[in-house]
């Protein structure tokens, strides 16, 4: 266990910073009226939050099994980057303007 | 080797590996069908190598991540059958233009997704299927490349498709943590010690992906508009596929990872059940777009199966109920979505006012739609009457009679904005004097979708058979 001044880093604290992670990434997606590229970074932000629990669920419970997991959300990670770039890149090319508040032709 | 197990899926899969260069090399006009085509015939074969399933006896493989039982076998030709209606209807929209051989291999690479996911018995298989059903469900909605609503509609279903999922993934660690495992019934027996609080924060958090997929309130804002943005037979084929997987997958995992009600989930999903039915049919009462309409209808329908889930311990009659309704479910919304597709290809529009005297300038299609909408409302002798009646009988069986009362009072709303469909249909003075058939892959899907709807009201057993094998589940 690492220790920082003195006080010991365990398992609890690893968690709050995901969680933190998490909450960081839900409100940058609800409280953005920008641009659509923050709404991606922001669902990269979550699966980081899960890849950190991940990580220290394995460190603790001593099981690796949650750390391949983490490899593989990382691959999904990386292959929704690369899908919701595509779909982004098609919209701008049909609209000329990925700005949130443009996003409303359908209402209802 | 445990290859056996996944003939059907790495059937599916390596067609659709292979045809991704094919579809590159199937420019020219007359080979462009190919794809859908070849993509049919493989469903065919993997329909062949699953039904014998329904006769195994429950196993496992993969080291007991994969699961070989009939519940699986039941889900798995039930998202089979809807992607063989999907791929004919499909391939007539895209007719003629440079998408048609890249639609079936979207979606084969979902069916791939949604059936596993019927049959994952791990945590991190869920993660990977359920991404594996979205991702090709947004391609076939961006496929419409010059349209501005599918291109905001594909925008809509990527951000929320992969906020809910990543949400769900943060709830399925806590399931690892909190029992060391990432197999399902190793986390159904580790729970039963586990502190009750964090058991539940992973329960809300689990249902938030599965219930963006099932549309379930309050994770459905994305259903309406993304089905009305997108074009006709992807609406259908979002409305079921994912749909029908996110319930296969939700009963595994409340029944195996949280068995007894651990966290009284049965009660948690009734509310949602009923909050969901409400809603649906409440806001489907103002719609002029019949898309968004039959979104609306979508969730609505999805709270009546939810009904049937929230019971699924309890009742014994909840398990073939929900695999019956989806079933009918699957006829009837693929045979509504078949005709609004031609509706919308001759119009130019999906309005109340497109069907308007349809009844007298295209006969066949009017009586199709009319026959997917009252079945979808709940009229015998049709599929959709049969379902209703084992889901209510299930909800009182379990216990729920509250919740059956609720669902028949929405069932009794809901008559009325289809009916408005059929009246606009039949009696409205018509609009358009021309209707032009808009081609035979429409009508292929629009007749075995309606049979199947008439098949399964008159003959339920049909239907119940099949399902009733497939509540044999791996435990």
């Amino acid at each position: 266990m690492l220790a920082v001044g003195g006080l010991p880093v365990g398992l609890g604290h690893y968690l709050t910073v995901a969680a933190i992670l998490l909450v960081l990434g839900v409100f940058g997606i609800f409280l953005n009226r920008k641009n659509v590229i923050i709404i991606l970074m922001s669902i990269e932000l979550i699966l980081l939050s899960v890849n950190l629990n991940l990580v220290a669920f394995s460190a603790a419970l001593g099981d690796l099994v949650g750390q391949v997991f983490a490899m593989f959300v990382l691959t999904v990670a990386a292959a929704e980057a690369a899908i919701g770039l595509a779909v982004v890149v098609v919209y701008f090319r049909n609209r000329g303007s990925i700005q949130v508040e443009d996003v409303n032709l359908m209402k209802g | 080797m445990d290859l056996g197990a996944v003939v059907p899926e790495m059937i599916l899969a390596a067609l659709a590996l292979v045809l991704v260069p094919v579809a590159g090399w199937a420019r020219a006009p007359r080979w462009r069908t190919a794809p859908a085509v070849l993509a049919g015939l493989g469903v065919i074969a993997a329909m062949g190598f699953t039904a014998p399933m329904l006769w195994a006896t429950p196993t496992e493989a993969f080291c007991g991540t994969y699961a070989v039982d009939p519940f699986r076998a039941a889900y798995q030709l039930l998202l089979e059958l809807g992607a063989l209606l999907t791929l004919p209807m499909l391939a007539a929209h895209f007719r003629g233009h440079a998408q048609e051989p890249h639609a079936p291999i979207a979606v084969l690479f979902a069916l791939v997704g949604a059936m596993g996911l019927a049959a994952s018995l791990d945590l991190g298989l869920i993660v990977l299927f359920l991404q594996m059903v979205s991702f090709p469900s947004y391609i076939l909605v961006v496929l419409a490349r010059t349209d501005r609503r599918a291109q905001e509609a594909a925008l809509k279903y990527f951000i929320y498709g992969a906020v809910a999922l990543a949400v769900m993934a943060y709830g399925l660690t806590f399931l690892f943590g909190l029992t060391g495992s990432l197999n399902l019934r190793a986390i159904g027996a580790g729970l039963a010690g586990a502190d009750p609080a964090w058991v539940a924060v992973a329960l809300g958090l689990v249902l938030v992906g599965y219930g963006f997929e099932a549309t379930v309130v309050p994770f459905q804002f994305w259903a309406p508009d993304v089905f009305q943005g997108a074009s006709a037979p992807v609406s259908g084929f979002i409305s079921v596929v994912p749909k029908v997987a996110a319930f296969a997958g939700l009963l595994r995992l409340l029944l195996e990872a949280m068995p007894h009600g651990l966290s009284s989930w049965p009660l948690l999903l009734a509310l949602l059940a009923a909050a969901t039915m409400s809603w649906g049919n409440l806001v489907a009462l103002r719609q002029r777009s019949l898309k968004r309409m039959l979104a609306y209808s979508s969730i609505a329908q999805a709270g009546y199966v939810l009904m049937a889930v929230a019971v699924a311990e309890r009742a014994a009659g909840a398990f073939g109920a929900v695999g019956f309704y989806l079933l009918a479910y699957l006829f009837m919304n693929l045979g509504a979505f078949a005709v609004v597709a031609q509706v919308e290809r001759a119009g130019g529009s999906d309005s109340l006012r497109a069907v308007r005297g349809l009844g007298r300038r295209a006969p066949w299609p009017a009586v199709a739609l009319t026959l997917a909408l009252l079945s979808l409302a709940g009229i015998p002798p049709l599929a959709g009457f049969a379902g209703k009646v084992l889901l209510l009988g299930a909800a009182i069986d379990g216990g729920m009679a509250w919740l059956a009362v609720i669902a028949a009072i929405n069932m009794a709303v809901a008559l009325f904005y289809y009916v408005r469909v059929v009246a606009e249909m039949y009696f409205a003075p018509e609009e358009r004097a021309t209707f032009a058939a808009p081609g035979a892959g429409y009508a292929l899907s629009t007749v075995v979708a309606t049979a199947g709807t008439l098949a399964l009201g008159i003959l339920p057993a049909l239907g119940l058979v099949p399902i009733g094998l497939g509540t044999n589940l791996l435990r």
